[in-house]
């Protein structure tokens, strides 16, 4: 699994695990982001259970495993948060952050050790280590109770499925030309975002904060400029068409 | 360390959900007798002096009737707690799979802080060693209760046979209807016995694989 340090100030750091080259071809490729702060770490869209073996390996480079002291899920989807039950079962004193809309669902996947924290719908702040993250309200983004979560010191948003891109292998892990870019996300948003005023609602409330990166949980981080390109190009879209 | 035991040898849940489910037939047995053992109670009333011989025999069968449910809705119990406990193993096993995998990726990578997966896999390991033990544990009193309903048709098969031996000296006027009673004891017995023998055998079997 590829580990991408993707903003480092002090001990506070974003770190983003993907490209498994050992990954089983039908799998979906996933980022899972991974933010320390002051010997504290919380691990965003902690993926799947395929890849929860490598995860864990890859995370031990970076902190012992006992500092990850948070989960988030910034919804219910298998490819965000079904290794949870064994996350359960290696984390001590752990919190799962997640839409309180999904409790009785995410549950499924196991959740016994670790406390199960509501998110409300309006969103809320967390403090990992000595930063603070705020969860962003994303709902119907593309389930009905979701969240992007929002890093006002390192100026990043990771904003889940929103912004994915089903790329191939090798793609590099920021975008370099946008308009190349659009092939790979296109059908993807039209399909799986089902509904514009939501998709509004998202997009003005994410132009009201400062984003320098914007990384989503498939595909490549939207960097400076890409970022207000992306959030033009999304508010344009029409979503929730791909079938009838 | 705790030992490394060998992971996912015998599939108990479904083992015991199967054992569950072939004793339904078990239970249907039990109020057979049970059913039997009224008509017994009416045969006796009926011939009144003709048939003292056999009141102590509608008794047991009453009595073995009761015993033989009360038997069978323990055994479901103990079987739903196999499965329970088993479906936990296999929770516990494949995350120490899980985290054995990543302990080796780690190893090979030389992950910095791969020490801080060494400790919780061992304690991974002990609470599979428990989860397993716990699988065994009820597994064994599963093949007691399994035991007991042997033990229970073996001697109703002693009682049917001196019920045969009774229904011939009684008079001739019920002697065939306590004739067939008695059969259908015997029968119900037999067919139990079988049953139970198949599921106690698989269980042992099992049991035994998993202990070495
Ligand atoms: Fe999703
Ligand atoms: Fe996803």
């Amino acid at each position: 699994m590829k580990a991408t340090v993707i903003y480092q100030s002090g001990d506070h750091q974003w770190i983003i695990f993907g490209r498994d080259p050992d990954k089983k071809d039908k799998i979906v490729d996933t980022n899972q982001h991974m933010v320390m702060s002051g010997g504290k770490a919380i691990l965003l869209d902690p993926g799947g259970i395929e890849l929860f073996a490598p995860m864990l390996a890859a995370v031990a480079h970076h902190v012992p495993i006992s500092n990850i002291t948070t989960l988030f899920a910034s919804h219910q989807d298998p490819d965000i948060i079904s290794s949870l039950g064994l996350w359960d079962q290696v984390l001590e004193d752990a919190s799962l952050y997640a839409p309180w809309l999904w409790e009785g669902f995410i549950r499924h996947f196991g959740c016994d050790k670790i406390t199960y924290a509501a998110i409300p719908d309006e969103g809320m702040d967390i403090r990992i280590g000595g930063r603070t993250l705020t969860f962003v309200p994303a709902h119907y983004l593309h389930a009905s109770g979701n969240f992007s979560v929002y890093d006002p010191v390192a100026k990043i948003l990771m904003s889940g499925d929103v912004g994915a891109a089903l790329l191939p292998d090798d793609a590099p892990m920021v975008v370099e030309d946008f308009d190349d870019h659009i092939q790979y996300m296109k059908a993807f948003h039209q399909r799986w975002m089902p509904s514009n005023k939501a998709k509004q609602v998202w997009v003005d409330r994410v132009r009201q904060l400062d984003v320098e990166m914007m990384s989503p949980q498939h595909g490549a981080i939207f960097k400076g400029d890409d970022v207000n390109r992306f959030l033009d190009w999304f508010e344009a879209l029409d979503v929730g068409i791909a079938v009838s | 360390m705790a030992k490394k035991i060998d992971l996912g040898k015998t599939k108990f849940h479904l083992l015991a959900v199967s054992v569950a489910a072939d004793l339904a037939l078990v239970k249907k047995q039990g109020e057979a007798i049970s059913l039997e053992a009224m008509n017994a109670k009416v045969l006796v009333a009926r011939a009144g002096v003709l048939a003292l011989g056999f009141r102590p025999i509608t008794d047991f069968m009453v009595q073995l009737a009761a015993s033989t449910i009360r038997l069978v809705q323990e055994i479901e119990k103990e079987a739903l707690a196999v499965s329970h406990h088993s479906v936990a193993r296999l929770r516990t096993s494949n995350a120490v799979q899980m985290a054995e995998k990543a302990q080796a990726l780690a190893k090979d990578s030389g992950a910095r802080h791969r020490a801080s997966i060494d400790g919780f896999v061992a304690s991974m390991l002990e609470t599979d060693i428990q989860t397993n033990e716990n699988v065994l544990n009820h597994t064994q009193k599963l093949i007691l209760l399994l035991e007991e309903i042997v033990e229970l048709m073996m001697a109703a098969s002693a009682v049917s046979s001196s019920a045969r031996v009774e229904s011939a000296a009684i008079d001739v006027r019920f002697s065939q209807s306590f004739q067939s009673v008695s059969n259908k004891l015997e029968q119900c017995s037999g067919t139990v016995r079988e049953k139970v023998k198949t599921n106690l055998a698989v269980l042992e079997k099992a049991l035994s694989v998993q202990r070495r």
